[in-house]
């Protein structure tokens, strides 16, 4: 069932990999909620000149300027800095995290991941998912 | 410009039983934590800090190839019908070029067995074009294994457009380059 349009989140997706915008689609749809998929710096910078996403799934590894270059302009911009950012990266590396956090991110998510890790973010940062949704994805 | 959402057109409701909706719901599941993790071992091809030389490139083929047939041999589907790599390879046998039953061993790819055949340079991208090909047959029996055809439908768009990325990251491995 969809959520109402109150509950409803609009979650945006910064990764180059097309399998991975593809995922986080599928995941956040399932979830009741909105997704904006955008592929590099420059696109996500231009949709958020129009959208305020509840929350920002970010790669750090990016064409043109990176994940963490992002976050920082995301922050030092008045009408989108409370805007959660989520890192994604490749390496668990404590290093990362450390950036990330630096940079103004609020969570660091490693990839591979898997979709209860997605859900447990957005639940955090978005409030919990509509009842109906609740158990989408437990096993029979 | 953002991508578009992912379309929420109303399909004619199909009429499904619980227990199918909750197996849809376990495989789609159990599928974003596969495609995710091979996605990075695809993404190996894309990084600007390891060369792009035919052994190394091969090695993450075999790898990830190797995962897909893992996944797929966990169906129901193809538990059922007593899926393997070399039924499928020998029931597909005159569509490759280079691959044979020989690069099979214990029902995986034989990384030694596939080196020995890219020794000559020039078969790389003939080699990894068949091993492309088992891919894009076991994905697609992924995708049967839904019940629901909006599932099937997102998921052979999915999967259609990873094996594109992995088709055009091979593309620029340099047969020639050595490691």
């Amino acid at each position: 069932m969809p959520q109402t349009p109150e509950s409803q989140k609009v979650i945006m997706v910064v990764d180059d990999s097309q399998t991975v915008r593809n995922i986080m689609a599928l995941i956040v749809h399932r979830l009741g909620h909105q997704i904006v998929r955008t592929r590099s710096a420059l696109e996500a910078l231009s949709t958020l000149n129009e959208v305020v996403p509840d929350l920002i799934f970010l790669d750090i590894t990016l064409p043109g300027m990176d994940g963490l270059d992002i976050c920082k302009v995301i922050k030092g911009h008045p009408r989108i800095q409370h805007v959660p950012v989520i890192i994604l990266s490749g390496s668990g590396q404590e290093f990362d995290k450390v950036m990330g956090r630096l940079a103004g991110a609020a969570d660091h998510i490693t990839k591979p991941f898997e979709p209860e890790t997605i859900r447990k973010c957005v639940e955090t940062y978005c409030g919990p998912s509509d009842p109906a949704q609740e158990g989408v994805w437990q096993k029979p | 410009m953002a991508e578009a959402l992912v379309d929420n057109v109303d399909r004619t409701p199909e009429t499904l039983s619980p227990e199918a909706i909750q197996q849809d719901m376990a495989l789609e599941y159990d599928s974003m934590v596969f495609l995710s993790a091979i996605e990075q071992l695809a993404v190996r091809w894309s990084s600007s800090t390891l060369p792009t030389s035919p052994a190394l490139a091969l090695a993450s083929l075999v790898d990830l190839a190797n995962r897909v047939v893992e996944f797929v041999e966990q169906l129901p589907m193809a538990k059922a019908g007593d899926f393997s790599l070399q039924a499928l390879i020998s029931r597909d046998l005159p569509n490759y070029a280079q691959l044979g039953l020989q690069h099979i061993q214990k029902r995986r790819f034989s990384r030694e067995a596939l080196e020995r055949t890219v020794q000559s340079a020039a078969t790389f991208h003939l080699i990894s074009k068949d091993i492309l090909r088992v891919l894009n047959i076991c994905l697609a029996i992924n995708v049967k294994a839904f019940h629901s055809s909006e599932m099937r439908r997102q998921w052979k768009t999915v999967y259609a457009g990873f094996l594109a990325h992995v088709a055009k990251a091979l593309q620029q491995v340099d047969p020639d380059q050595r490691t």
